[in-house]
């Protein structure tokens, strides 16, 4: 009985609590605060609701990133004291199920003012009409020094939806003590498998990523330097990747990966493998080479490593693929709006903050003024505005999650035994055909 | 109490080990992950020395800073208590009608209950958004708990009939007979008998009610009204840093409180009215 | 329904009447009539049309993961009542220490389906930091890949499930257990029988009822998984590990084409209630038997 009586206090302490919640809002004008869930001044005028990536608040789990967001959003608040802006944190591992949620939300006519959104989720916003354009609070210099490949995907009929705020591209890495000179064409990649296994290695010759999302992160550069694409613009975004060239540059390429797992150079590992897990292979002395995020470089060791273009089916062709996060703004009170912009573009994207955000993520800058500034002269960075050169951004249609989806099925199949890539081409091609005329 | 043999015994024991093992092995690599440093996350351990032997609580102490643990916490310990008290209201009549009531097609009805059950939350829980965003439901407690109590329901009617069904029909007549009407013979009499079968129903419900993901994912989008099912991913950083070791002291954090809810109420599934539940 | 005396059943149905109507056949109904439109998550206009029907029965895949479905539901379930019959039948030996089983067993239950699903793949790895094939080695064992090979996959799926589901199937059977009155064992006793024949003639046919309701609510569980298939394999390699509730999920939320989700989710209930069906049958034939 006496457990019953606990139990009982325990459920009245608790529905206590439930109704004693509204007594926080009285109180007088405050102090500006910043945290992980909130910042500006509590009880301001305009209070927006933003949707950012965990990663890029004060949730991050590093600590200079965390200081960094720390300072940056106090700096913000203290010049916009009329403005409060309530944060939920997009968590890592789950960006489909936000960007779901996010535009059910938009149509449903509740969303945040303001969101991060995957760069390959772009095009989902546009085609459901949710995003508001801002080219009203852009000044010249957001209108002119973003990269083109960010204009591409931010921009519709000559009106500006969003900004683009960091990007990542894919590197290859190769253990300098076992290649000195690193493999540049296909056919290298198992020349070292060959070396390697001469000489009873037990090293994994070649790694890549094939899990969830990024598996079509690290495909598609192969694929698009066969001069390949995916969906064809000029049409509406139909699609097109199992017609003609665009099929054999496809089939060529889930060929390559077919013929690595056959080799014993690439192992089936790859499906459970995202960036982390190759870079913890390479740490660990494992791996002879790899293909990861340029962001990994930080985590390994200089001496080792060498990092460089993508090896290609062919001499003499290079290609690369633009990661990383856009803001889009979906408020329509003007007012909203405008705040929204500019906490962005303060916090972010303009000139000083991405200067200063993105060597501490190790992320890739986006607009030209940035370049220039200091703590972007150093051989990495000028090897990644080569990579920059040669990169592509995923089409913005919102057809693009579903060949995300189905070339992480197709080289999982290729893992689990499947050797007829024409069929899986086919399949998917069919797959997202269907998806395109039933729209 | 059985005397058993020592051979019997061995082979008892031997059973209990590998189950034990099966059943905690996980646990306690989970609590190991939480003690890591994101370096030793992908060592190359065997069972034997996986628990590292520096051990980082400040993990722990990262993730009550980062992530708003305790409001999750309480969220969840609302939640809990709500559900758990309110699908217990709203099974009582059904089952006590289920239990006393003669009627025709009682065994298809029971069957037509638990056919809800087969109704997957996934497929639910958009056609739910649109309509709680029309009545302005969305990111309410209310509005989640009583997806909540609608989910346990099926189950506890069902669980909450049998309790019902094992206590003797004279009891009723008896307080009928004193001049109670049919709810206060449900209030005074089946309720107060049936205690033992409401914590075993409040064990189940706690349990699901703590672990429902996919409905509060998608309904809330506010950081301060997150379960802990949903708050725990915020300790999950991106694809540029590895987390498991927050994610995993995370979700030790959530474990606690359930499984010391569980080891509290266990005792009363000792007394195991919850046997009449099949007799229907 | 019919009035008896001054019994008003309608009055008493009600509380569990509205709420189901509300928030399980208000939006079951609407998910039904989503399946029969080209609904996608951001399209704004929408038609009538079989097509997602069409598309998901022609997809030479629905055959595999209707297969893998069976399976994993099959394979799922059966270990979980064993295993659950199993912790019950020891604890209800009062040995010392049997116990911690039931905490042990409950605890996995409650491990967020997210957590459960990575530490698992963390522990199955066949890469240098899998614990489990660590261990093998140790013991002069060969790898075994099991997140890369089709079948090794959906056996550890099946293993993580079970790992999962157990506490709840071995709580509804530890209590059936309790509920068998003392005085049916001794009963038995005197007739001289031993404990395999008290096992097979008194506990089994006592506890028949309960594995049936345990058979219906662990299949329906089972049928409805996904979370922590989702962070073990994706569905992998390939669609190795795929179920219908993953297809759902995917279809949904990754894919945002709302009418194919809702075509899978249809064909999730379908195969619950083929299972209880089958389920009904069996017990039926058994009783006339």
């Amino acid at each position: 009985m006496k457990k019953m009586l606990l139990l009982i206090a325990m459920i009245s302490l608790i529905a206590m609590s439930l109704f004693s919640q509204g007594s926080e809002d009285s109180a007088a004008p405050a102090a500006p605060v910043a945290s992980a869930t909130e910042a500006g001044t509590p009880g301001a005028p305009i209070k927006l609701r933003a949707l950012i990536g965990s990663w890029n608040t004060m949730a991050a789990t590093v600590e200079d990133r965390k200081d960094f967001y720390e300072k940056q959003l106090l700096a913000w608040a203290e010049r916009h004291p009329d403005v409060y802006v309530e944060i939920e944190g997009i968590p890592g591992g789950t960006t489909a199920q936000a960007m779901t949620k996010l535009i059910t939300a938009a149509l449903a006519g509740n969303p945040h003012d303001f969101a991060n959104i995957d760069s390959q989720w772009v095009g989902n916003f546009h085609e459901a009409g949710v995003l508001s354009p801002i080219d009203a609070y852009l000044d010249d210099a957001d209108k002119t020094q973003f990269f083109d490949f960010t204009k591409m995907v931010t921009m519709r009929e000559g009106r500006q939806y969003g900004l683009w705020a960091e990007t990542g591209l894919l590197l290859y890495y190769w253990n300098e003590n076992i290649s000195p000179e690193p493999p540049a064409v296909w056919e290298d990649v198992f020349a070292l498998n060959d070396k390697l296994k001469k000489s009873e290695s037990d090293m994994i010759p070649f790694l890549t990523i094939a899990k969830g999302a990024s598996a079509a992160f690290a495909f598609l550069p192969f694929y698009w330097a066969q001069d390949a694409i995916l969906f064809d613009p000029a049409d509406n975004f139909r699609p097109v990747f199992g017609e003609g060239r665009n099929r054999e540059a496809m089939i060529k390429t889930l060929n390559f990966y077919r013929d690595l797992l056959a080799a014993g150079a690439m192992p089936p590992e790859i499906i459970s493998y995202e960036h982390n897990e190759v870079a913890a292979e390479a740490k660990a002395g494992n791996a002879a080479s790899f293909i990861g995020g340029s962001w990994l470089l930080g985590q390994l060791n200089v001496e080792d490593w060498g990092y460089g273009s993508l090896p290609m089916y062919k001499e003499g062709v290079e290609s690369n693929i633009y990661g990383g996060w856009t803001f889009g703004f979906l408020a329509k009170d003007e007012r909203k709006l405008e705040a929204s912009v500019n906490f962005v573009k303060e916090v972010y994207t303009d000139k000083e903050a991405m200067s200063e955000r993105l060597p501490l993520h190790g992320y890739i800058p986006v607009r030209k003024d940035v370049l220039s500034s200091e703590g972007f002269n150093t051989p990495f960075y000028n090897e990644i505005f080569k990579q920059l050169e040669v990169g592509r951004a995923r089409p913005a249609t919102s057809l693009y999650p579903d060949v995300e989806v189905l070339v992480e099925v197709a080289i999982g199949k290729i893992v689990a035994g499947e050797t007829d890539t024409a069929k899986l081409v086919d399949q998917m091609f069919a797959d997202v055909s269907a998806a395109y005329n039933d729209r | 109490m059985h005397k058993y043999t020592l051979p019997t015994k061995i082979l008892l024991y031997s059973f209990f080990a590998v189950l034990l093992v099966f059943f905690l092995l996980p646990v306690v690599y989970i609590i190991a992950l939480s003690l890591k440093s994101a370096e030793q996350i992908l060592d190359p351990v065997h069972l034997f020395n996986f628990f590292p032997k520096q051990l980082q609580f400040s993990n722990y102490g990262a993730v009550m800073k980062n992530i708003e643990m305790d409001v999750y916490l309480l969220n969840s310990a609302k939640l809990v208590v709500t559900t758990s008290i309110g699908v217990l209201l709203a099974a009582f009549p059904s089952a006590y009608a289920l239990s006393r009531g003669k009627f025709k097609r009682k065994n298809l009805m029971l069957i037509g209950i638990l056919f809800f059950q087969m109704v997957s939350p996934i497929i639910i829980s958009i056609p739910i958004y649109w309509f709680y965003s029309k009545l302005h439901m969305l990111n309410t407690y209310y509005g989640i708990a009583l997806i909540y109590i609608a989910i346990h329901l099926p189950f506890t009617t069902f669980l909450m009939k049998g309790v019902f069904d094992a206590i003797p029909e004279d009891l009723d007549e008896a307080a009928k007979i004193d001049g109670c009407s049919r709810f206060g013979v449900m209030v005074r009499i089946l309720i107060p008998s049936a205690l033992p079968g409401i914590a075993s129903a409040t064990i189940f419900n706690s349990i699901n009610a703590w672990s429902q993901f996919i409905i509060p994912f998608f309904l809330l989008s506010d950081n301060k009204l997150y379960p802990v099912s949903v708050g725990i991913l915020q300790a999950q950083g991106s694809y540029q840093d590895l987390s498991t070791h927050y994610l995993a002291a995370a979700g030790v954090i959530g474990l606690l409180p359930a499984v010391l809810l569980v080891i509290f109420l266990q005792k009363f599934i000792l007394r195991a009215l919850i046997a009449g539940a099949v007799k229907g | 329904m019919k009035k008896e005396g001054n019994f008003k059943l309608v009055y008493w149905f009600l509380p569990l009447a509205v709420i189901l109507v509300f928030f399980y056949l208000y939006p079951l109904a609407d998910a039904i009539r989503l399946s029969f439109t080209n609904t996608r998550i951001g399209k704004l206009d929408s038609v009538y049309t079989v097509r997602s029907y069409i598309r998901v029965f022609s997809d030479p895949d629905l055959l595999i993961v209707l297969r893998n479905t069976l399976v994993f539901v099959v394979f799922t379930v059966f270990f979980q009542l064993f295993f659950g019959l199993l912790v019950g039948l020891l604890l209800e030996t009062q040995l010392r220490g049997m116990g911690i089983l039931k905490v042990a067993m409950i605890t996995a239950w409650v491990v967020p389906g997210v957590i459960a699903g990575i530490t698992w793949n963390i522990m199955f790895s066949s890469s240098a930091w899998g614990v489990i094939n660590n261990t093998f080695e140790l013991f002069g064992g060969n790898r075994v890949p099991f997140m890369t090979r089709p079948a090794t996959a959906l056996l550890a799926t099946i293993i993580t499930n079970v790992w999962r589901g157990t506490g709840f199937s071995g709580i509804l059977q530890y209590g059936a257990l309790r509920g068998i009155d003392p005085q049916l064992y001794e009963a038995a006793d005197i007739d001289g029988a031993n404990s395999r024949q008290k096992f097979f003639r008194v506990t089994l046919p006592l506890l028949k009822p309960m594995l049936m309701i345990n058979l219906v609510l662990i299949t329906i569980a089972t049928v409805n998984t996904y979370d922590a298939i989702w962070s073990l394999t994706q569905g992998g390699p390939g669609i190795a590990t795929t179920v219908l509730s993953l297809q759902t999920y995917k279809s949904t939320f990754l894919r945002m084409n709302l009418a194919q989700g809702a075509v899978y989710a249809v064909l999730m209930i379908v195969s619950s209630i083929v299972f209880t069906t089958i389920y009904l049958r069996l017990m039926k034939g058994q009783d006339h038997a």
